[in-house]
């Protein structure tokens, strides 16, 4: 009889949970502000509390991690060496390109992302767990953060604003699974979505790329700017590392590699630009 | 309440200092360990709400779906508290091993809820490494947490059947 009733609560137990998980999820996934404002109110309540403790805290943290990481560091410093070699040369011809392009610019008055207002933040903590690769930067709402306006790094688009305190906001970035990304490419002017899936995974475009379209490895990936997109056009977002036939449709799949260096950010731009639609 | 006490000061920890720890590039995880340590002294239906709750806290502080980090951590908790019991004498050859298996298959549980609510990548080796590492950091601080455990709920929350 006690078995009995022990197998009968822990169904009960298991069905509640996953059935409070599911709500959760779903009141959560409908974007209701039921759930923005405790999370709001956490994220402020934890950044001054971080504020408060990060000197005690602080060393704690930068002895294990010189400790644990030290291979890891060496290995990044050797790496940073060659790209700095790699990029000194290409500046070179760079600077000349750069100097064609703000003359056409300058003759034809185009407005460019580069004319739009930004604010440089610093990354003060990655997510607390594994499975969040968010970051939080040191600017907020009282810097003009909004939340939907676009992250970037020198190399190229490495997020989005999802959530802003007083003085610091939370940064989701492209390759979260959540994230999607109006993309064109450069070459032929094709639009799509490129979607996350996961960190250190490249993202992927499955749609609107057609099959007559030729894209080669390597080609640059930007942002699509339509209207009622989320992000202004031309940020550049990736480069093409593999193009794969759609089964059976007429669309290419497309993988890019965001040009962004998302595991090693340490400063970011945040475009002071929010969608119309936002 | 020593419950609410209990996942209150796992979460604290994990945000202000543990979260920012790296072993081969994997996030230390506290919190996950304070419950299994607990699951092991309580029932499974309070273990599953000890989880279910402090994940759902740590939720709070994430940009992933709100409730699946509370999920995981309630299923482990459950599920840890419906095989295993210790009491504050149980040597440490016989709790270590089962909240350093819960340490790890936490991260397996996030991760697939992950994926069934359209939110995860799939499985592959990085998802393994976290696990690995999760495990391995449970089972070092599974002594000290349980000790700390012990010493919050007391001789309160004593299992009320042994498995």
């Amino acid at each position: 009889m006690a078995l009995v009733q022990r197998g009968v609560r822990s169904r009960a137990t298991l069905g509640l949970l996953v059935a409070a998980t599911l709500t959760l999820v779903t009141i959560d996934s409908r974007g209701a502000g039921v759930v923005d404002g405790p999370r709001r109110g956490a994220l402020s309540v934890l950044s001054s509390a971080r504020g408060a403790t990060d000197g005690v805290t602080s060393p704690v943290v930068d002895v294990w991690n010189g400790i644990f990481s030290y291979g890891e560091v060496e290995a990044e410093n050797a790496e940073l060496r060659a790209r700095v070699a790699e990029l000194e040369g290409q500046a070179v011809g760079s600077a000349s390109a750069q100097a064609q392009l703000d003359e056409l610019r300058e003759l034809q008055g185009l407005t460019l992302v580069g004319d739009l207002q930004r604010v440089t933040a610093e990354i003060t903590r990655g997510a607390p767990t594994n499975f969040d690769r968010s970051v939080e930067i040191n600017r907020g709402s009282a810097d003009g953060l909004e939340r939907g306006m676009p992250v970037l790094t020198a190399a190229g688009l490495a997020g989005r604003v999802v959530e802003v305190t007083a003085n610091s906001a939370i940064v989701s970035l492209i390759t979260d699974p959540d994230m999607a990304v109006g993309v064109r490419l450069v070459a032929s002017g094709d639009v799509g979505v490129a979607r996350g899936t996961g960190p250190d995974r490249p993202l992927h475009i499955d749609a609107g790329i057609s099959d007559s379209t030729t894209v080669e490895l390597g080609e640059i990936v930007v942002t699509s700017g339509l209207v009622g997109g989320r992000y202004p056009a031309d940020l550049p977002v990736g480069r093409v590392s593999s193009v794969r036939e759609g089964d059976g449709s007429l669309t290419r799949e497309l993988r890019v590699e965001p040009l962004a260096e998302l595991d090693r950010l340490r400063f970011v731009e945040v475009v002071l630009w929010v969608a119309d639609n936002s | 309440m020593r419950l609410i006490l209990l996942a209150t000061f796992a979460v604290v920890a994990q945000l202000l200092v543990v979260g920012d720890l790296h072993v081969l590039g994997v996030r230390l995880d506290i919190v996950v360990v304070v419950v299994a340590a607990a699951a092991l002294r309580l029932v499974p239906e309070r273990a599953a709400a000890l989880g279910f709750g402090a994940g759902l806290l740590l939720d709070l502080f994430l940009t992933t779906p709100l409730g699946l980090t509370g999920f995981a951590y309630g299923l482990v908790g459950f599920g840890l508290a419906s095989l295993w019991s210790a009491g504050p004498n149980t040597p440490a050859s016989r709790t270590v091993p089962p909240i350093a298996a819960a340490s790890g298959a936490a991260a397996l549980v996030f991760a697939t809820a992950a994926m069934v609510v359209g939110q995860g990548s799939p499985m592959d080796w990085t998802l393994l490494r976290v696990a690995l590492v999760l495990a391995l950091s449970g089972a070092i601080l599974a002594v000290p947490v349980a000790g700390a455990v012990t010493l919050v709920l007391g001789e309160s929350e004593r299992r009320r059947f042994a498995s």
